[in-house]
């Protein structure tokens, strides 16, 4: 064999699913959904007459809460497939009979997976800058969508890539993966009266979602950037568990059939 | 110390204390008196604003001064001045916080002849008629609030996504992945 | 650490007390056998029998329950390394559709640490061995099913393996087909020293390929040795078929019968013709003795021939004794 000077393992697979990605037509699908939803949401924001300044502040950082919510899901959805989709094709044999350790092959498709993302931020620029218009914020917006949305994206891919090494099937891997992350965003359409709780206040600031929510909110509305940091340390640390600690799980736990005793 | 000296200091310091406290009383009861004999009526305090009306879009601030004058001949106690905003349309709601970023000034006493101009601002958030006046108040009971005349502000609603600027936006930005996605089906269709 | 080149006699594969068990079932037990570079084995054995498990458990896709194994000297606890060593042609093969069979091949070839014009040209090479050079550009989605088994098949190839797991490697491929295969595997053995582990339920493929053979059944490992071995071990006699005519079939019938360490019996389906087993081997001084009787008691022999005894024979008698 020839040992050759290839590139490391998960960046053979990263080259790979990205062509597969974006030349597989699952890119450019998801990315086209992704440009009608955003199209039908501000074509509703704009047909509706209760619409005043006052709320236009709170628009923006709705539109961006939807535009990480939604890039959560898509990139939870190709994350759940990643493994599992494999596993189902038949196709995961192969990989794993390669001298690539396992925990690369995790790393290679989630950072693939990623790209997804990168995609959707300059879709979601025009409309944020649409709905922000006039209130000084477009540019602070588009910060809170990048750095807390990315942390978010970051965490939901990891996610769906652990539980899509973990499953035995497609359906199970999408079951676990959605039902994960329905959890944690529902809380995000509590009521401010129930946000506000004591318990439920804590439950908000440890869960990534809510916290990164309250977060953009807070700074849309005025508060400086450092004044609720704190509320990001549930996203980043979330973060670290799912991306730094999910491909160690699968180096070991990776298996053909998949939540499967070996 | 035997218990005679203590009875001898207790009463002394009781007559002590009543003595301030009689001092005191007269020395309050003079300064109310004069105070209430000098007491202006609220009627030599005017108010006059600096404009009646003003035509704005929503999203728009108005600023606007009002001059406190004091025509009396004694010094008006110290006063708060307030700013009202309503609505003159049922079914409209506003909520003075966010109006204005400051509705109450504090105002030392205004001795006679004395005027002072305070500065306000207001923030229309959404269309329709309102009025806006200062309400002079004090703590001084005899002291009637005082109010100016009103500003009579209308707003008309300028739409936050007009579809001049919606439609270009709905109709362009979807076209870029609509493009890729069919490059990409037509690349594989090829192969 | 991974020896040198290796030698026609050198030990490529060790494995010793192999066992795999899912919670209450032991799928393999006491799996021991070693392969010499060059060497091409067989794997046989019913559905079940644990050949595929055989096959995933030395190809470290499953861990071993008990047991170690060795490739090239590398142990199994260096599962990463033993991947670099071997290729497999698994049981199920699957692809992603949406590549072409030259995408595919370079990206295995480049998950195996080759540069990308290294494998380019390997995956180049081997589609043209495996007949696919006009469809190597094309997706894999649009495959006939034996393209795809000739493309998993290069794909076991495209890191130069030492040792070749191939599980029913003839599977989708019409007779030309089996054929090219089979030659291709051998010339992999011969030319190039590869260790082959073959696993078919076609017992001819085996028979006709493999220098030694391991029968397995319910997890163990029933018979291993060369084909004439096993048939030994089964004393599965070889037999001659002799024709002659008809009404002389009974006296042929008691002239044989009366010989010793022969049995004879009646065609089921000619019955002018006689099969007669003899007890061993039946060689040419057993034939020559049969035909000799024969002819002295006046039969008339119109034709004669000689069969071996089949490995299907063998092996159908193995797994019928270890079922008992």
């Amino acid at each position: 064999m020839s040992k050759g000077k290839g590139q490391a393992g998960w960046q053979v697979v990263f080259t790979t699913e990205v062509r597969r990605l974006w030349l597989g037509w699952r890119g450019p699908l998801l990315l086209f959904a992704f440009s009608l939803f955003l199209t039908v949401y501000i074509v509703l924001l704009a047909a509706d007459p209760e619409i005043n300044v006052l709320s236009q502040r709170r628009m923006i950082g709705l539109t961006i809460q939807v535009t990480v919510l939604v890039g959560i899901f898509a990139v939870l959805l190709l994350g759940a497939d990643s493994f599992s989709g494999e596993r189902d094709q038949r196709s995961l044999e192969s990989l794993l009979l390669t001298p690539v350790p396992r925990g690369q092959l995790a790393i290679g498709k989630l950072l693939a997976i990623l790209s997804l993302w990168l995609g959707m931020i300059p879709i979601a620029i025009p409309y944020i800058a649409l709905v922000g218009k006039g209130t000084g914020v477009v540019m602070a917006s588009l910060l809170l969508l990048i750095i807390p949305g990315t942390l978010l994206v970051g965490l939901s891919a990891g996610v769906g890539v652990l539980v899509s090494g973990l499953s035995p099937t497609n359906v199970v891997s999408f079951g676990i993966a959605f039902v994960v992350m329905l959890l944690l965003a529902a809380p995000t359409q509590l009521p401010g009266s129930v946000k506000d709780l004591p318990g439920v206040h804590w439950l908000i600031v440890a869960n990534p979602i809510t916290a990164v929510a309250s977060y953009q909110a807070e700074v849309i509305e005025g508060g400086a950037w450092t004044d609720r940091a704190r509320l990001l340390l549930s996203p980043i640390i979330a973060l670290v568990l799912a991306v730094g600690l999910g491909p160690r799980v699968l180096n070991s736990r990776l298996s053909l059939q998949g939540g499967v005793e070996e | 110390m035997n218990s005679s000296d203590e009875k001898l200091r207790t009463l002394l310091g009781l007559r002590v204390v009543c003595l301030v406290l009689l001092g005191g009383l007269v020395v309050f009861g003079v300064a109310s008196g004069a105070r209430a004999q000098g007491s202006p009526t609220s009627g030599a305090v005017t108010v006059e604003i600096s404009r009646e009306s003003a035509a704005l879009t929503a999203g728009e601030w108005v600023e606007f001064n009002t001059v406190l004058r004091n025509n009396g001949a004694i010094a008006t106690p110290p006063m708060t001045a307030h700013l009202s905003i309503a609505a003159l349309a049922a079914g409209k709601h506003v909520d003075p916080e966010d109006w204005s970023p400051q509705r109450t000034q504090f105002l030392s006493p205004l001795q006679p002849g004395e005027s002072v101009q305070l500065p306000w601002r207001l923030h229309v958030l959404f269309e329709g008629a309102f009025a806006s006046f200062v309400t002079l108040v004090s703590e001084n009971e005899s002291f009637a609030p005082v109010v100016s005349p009103s500003l009579r502000v209308q707003v008309a609603q300028d739409s936050i996504l007009p579809w001049k600027d919606v439609i270009p936006v709905v109709a362009v930005v979807p076209l870029f992945p609509l493009a890729l996605l069919v490059i990409t089906v037509a690349y594989a269709r090829r192969r | 650490m991974v020896n040198g080149e290796t030698s026609g006699n050198h030990v490529v594969l060790r494995a010793n007390e192999i066992a795999k068990s899912y919670r209450q079932l032991e799928a393999l037990t006491g799996l021991s056998f070693e392969v010499r570079a060059g060497e091409i084995i067989g794997l046989l054995g019913p559905n079940g029998a644990g050949k595929t498990t055989a096959i995933r458990v030395l190809s470290t896709i499953l861990r071993a329950s008990r047991g170690h194994f060795t490739v090239m000297d590398v142990p199994d606890s260096r599962p990463e390394e033993i991947r670099a060593l071997i290729g497999v042609l698994p049981e199920s093969n699957g692809f992603p559709m949406v590549m072409s069979g030259a995408e595919y091949l370079t990206y295995m070839g480049r998950l195996y640490g080759q540069p990308k014009t290294t494998a380019e040209a390997k995956a180049a090479d081997l589609l043209r061995l495996f007949g696919l050079e006009h469809a190597a550009r094309v997706r894999i989605a649009t495959y006939s099913r034996g393209m795809k088994q000739r493309l998993a098949t290069a794909r076991s190839l495209i890191n130069d393996p030492k040792v070749l797991f191939l599980d029913e490697p003839t599977l989708g491929f019409d007779p030309k087909g089996q054929r090219e295969m089979l030659q291709a595997i051998r010339e992999a053995a011969e030319v190039n020293q590869v260790a082959v582990i073959l696993s078919s339920h076609l017992l001819e493929v085996v028979e006709a390929m493999c220098q030694r053979v391991l029968i397995l059944n319910r997890g163990r490992v029933v018979a291993e040795g060369s084909v004439a071995e096993i048939k030994r071990q089964v004393a599965v006699p070889d037999t001659c078929r002799i024709q002659t005519a008809a009404e002389a079939v009974p006296h042929a019938l008691s002239v044989l019968s009366s010989m010793p360490a022969v049995t004879v019996e009646r065609h089921a389906d000619h019955q002018n013709e006689l099969i007669v087993a003899v007890q061993g081997r039946l060689d040419d001084a057993a034939m020559n003795a049969v035909l000799q009787q024969l002819i002295q008691a006046g039969v008339t022999i119109h034709a004669f021939s000689r069969e071996s005894a089949g490995l299907t024979d063998a092996f159908l008698s193995m797994i019928e004794e270890t079922q008992v």
